[in-house]
């Protein structure tokens, strides 16, 4: 993007590739305490999201409630498990578009298996990851195999998986009805308050900055965004490493299907329109 | 004229041609002058936006907000009309609003130097949302009755748009192929520090390129609005990956430098004209976005597999000169950008 350029800011990615132990202790151990957490200015994030609770609190009277704090979660799980799948893929130099359509078909596949075609629920939903693993397997396949640019592969299955949903149901099938074993995914309470797919989202922040940010496959991305071509000097595996970050937003994105329709009960060919720009907003 | 430079263009219009037979065969009804007259229609303002994503991403950037300015410029236009504005006066009036809103992009990108991809999509957010605010999802309905064709009258209103759009790629064509400000286009996509090094000014190329892709934008969005008798509040949805899409498809290179707005039309022409044949071809037109979604990855592949096949100018095969100028790059299908 800035050609004139070409030193991208990322401190010492040498050292942090080759041994991530001496990037832990050593260089950073030195820097302060707000450095250390949150290296790209991520508190100027979190002080704006005080500022706007701040301004949500005083001008609404049930805003400030634990009860509400737990209802935005809820509605933030889908984006969050985009997001999440995501950043990997934009740390890579890298972006995926068809998160998004993704959804949308992982959610018809759902419906239709479960309801047309009377597979149990569990199964559906199996195959359901097994269709988001797929996608992501072809755009895998495109970007990491083929050497083609993320965006307009992803561009490409942008339409594809949306294409299909709808063909799939000729835009207008609707699927619900789903028994509430289900729904509790989407809808219920633990103990009481607590939605229950943010015990999914939290296990899937843990599990995806631990390998981000704690082994060497993950600081291994932060190299293939630099410059892929130097990683592969550097002894990187840069395909294997692509294939795996293609294949994780596949899942996730089919994960996130199966909890959308838990929570608004129903599998449509629309779902997830414009999650992918939202995502990439996150 | 070495015919090998344009293969990627060949092979559009072959596929396109292919697309045609088949149609022709099957429902030659297809072919009557009045649907062919709704495709043109429908098609045009797409067509514009278009040509103007292909000398953004020629210059090696990309414009994601072009839907979110064409929703505001037609209720712009809309606005304006209905404060008694004369109707003659609204398309320079969306011409001007679209370039301000170009002129944007292009001061974030080419002075700042921000990623166009991030500044685009703040852009497409923040006009989409302003523009829901302000209307509160409501459709401008009252407006005075030349405001529809122009007050020309159906027929004159619809020839009037396909030629102004089929003009509109014809003179950027020639420019860019002509004009030093073109060639400059291409330079700056290539390589914008060897542009730099020859005289050529990138920051300013930059700037330029997003400013006349607003103009654009601005054309292409009275001419979508005067064929109906109100303004929608969600104007131009999805309508940036539909012009990067027509661009691809096209042949350019998605990194820049490389492509022609005859491999656009071409693209566009493609891409817009599949929904109306899968109608024709009995397919439920659902199917739609997966057939385009599948040419899109077609033309990928396709173009990588020419690479293999076609002879450059000095009789050796394309993949072997790469192969030998550096020999360990697996990289160079994708900077070459497929």
């Amino acid at each position: 993007m800035n050609p004139t350029n070409p030193q991208s800011p990322i401190p010492n990615p040498q050292s942090a590739i080759r041994n991530p132990q001496s990037a832990i202790v050593n260089p950073q151990s030195v820097a302060p305490w707000r450095d250390r957490l949150f290296p790209n200015h991520e508190w100027v994030l979190m002080l704006v999201l005080l500022f706007e609770c701040g301004i949500f609190s005083l001008s609404g009277d049930n805003f400030l409630t634990s009860a509400n704090a737990f209802e935005v979660t809820r509605l933030s799980v889908e984006i969050g498990l985009l997001a999440l799948a995501l950043t990997p893929v934009i740390i890579t130099g890298g972006i995926d578009l068809s998160v998004g359509s993704m959804v949308g078909l992982a959610a018809v596949v759902l419906g239709s298996l479960w309801r047309d075609a009377g597979l149990p629920l569990p199964l559906a939903a199996a195959a359901a990851l097994l269709c988001g693993l797929t996608g992501g397997g072809l755009n895998a396949l495109v970007i990491a195999r083929l050497n083609f640019p993320p965006l307009i592969v992803t561009l490409g299955t942008f339409s594809l998986f949306r294409g299909i949903a709808e063909g799939l149901t000729r835009g207008i099938e609707n699927y619900s009805g789903f028994p509430p074993e289900f729904l509790f995914w989407g809808q219920g309470h633990v103990g009481g308050v607590v939605p229950t797919q943010l015990f999914v989202l939290i296990a899937a922040i843990a599990g995806c900055s631990w390998w981000v940010h704690r082994t060497t496959a993950g600081r291994s991305l932060y190299a293939i965004g630099h410059s892929a071509e130097g990683a592969r000097y550097a002894g990187i595996e840069v395909a294997r490493r692509l294939t795996f970050v293609y294949l994780l937003s596949g899942l996730a994105s089919s994960l996130a299907a199966v909890i959308y329709v838990a929570h608004l009960g129903q599998a449509k060919s629309d779902a997830g329109t414009g999650y992918e720009l939202k995502t990439g907003c996150v | 004229m070495k015919i090998g430079r344009y293969k990627r263009e060949i092979s559009a219009a072959l596929a396109y041609a292919a697309l045609l037979a088949l149609v022709g065969l099957a429902a030659p009804s297809f072919f009557s002058a009045a649907n062919l007259r709704d495709l043109a229609l429908n098609n045009a303002p797409a067509l514009i936006v278009a040509t103007g994503m292909t000398m953004v991403i020629l210059a090696g950037q990309i414009d994601i907000s072009v839907g979110s300015q064409f929703a505001v410029c037609s209720v712009a236009a809309g606005w304006l009309a209905k404060a008694g504005v004369p109707v003659p006066l609204l398309l320079p009036c969306g011409v001007v609003i679209g370039a301000a809103m170009g002129a944007v992009n292009g001061i974030l990108v080419s002075r700042l130097r921000l990623p166009s991809i991030i500044v685009t999509l703040a852009m497409l957010v923040a006009w989409r949302d302003a523009l829901r605010w302000t209307t509160q999802g409501a459709w401008l309905q009252d407006l005075p009755g030349n405001f529809q064709w122009f007050g020309l009258g159906q027929t004159a209103g619809q020839w009037l748009i396909v030629v102004i759009a089929l003009a509109v790629v014809a003179g950027f064509g020639w420019t860019l192929y002509n004009l030093g400000a073109g060639r400059a286009i291409y330079a700056v996509g290539s390589d914008a520090e060897a542009a730099r090094l020859t005289g050529i000014e990138p920051p300013r190329v930059v700037f330029g390129v997003f400013v006349l892709m607003g103009a654009l934008v601005g054309l292409a969005s009275l001419l979508n609005a005067v064929r109906f008798s109100a303004v929608p509040g969600n104007a131009g949805l999805g309508l940036e990956l539909k012009a990067v899409a027509a661009a691809v498809v096209g042949g350019t290179a998605i990194t820049g430098g490389r492509g022609t707005l005859a491999g656009t039309l071409i693209g566009a022409a493609l891409l817009g004209t599949v929904g109306t044949a899968l109608t024709f071809l009995g397919v439920n037109p659902f199917w739609e976005k997966a057939v385009q979604g599948a040419i899109i990855l077609a033309a990928l592949v396709s173009d990588a597999a020419l690479d293999r096949l076609w002879i450059d100018d000095f009789g050796l095969r394309i993949a072997d000169c790469e192969c030998q100028m550096n020999p360990t790059n697996r990289k160079s299908a994708s900077e070459r950008g497929g």
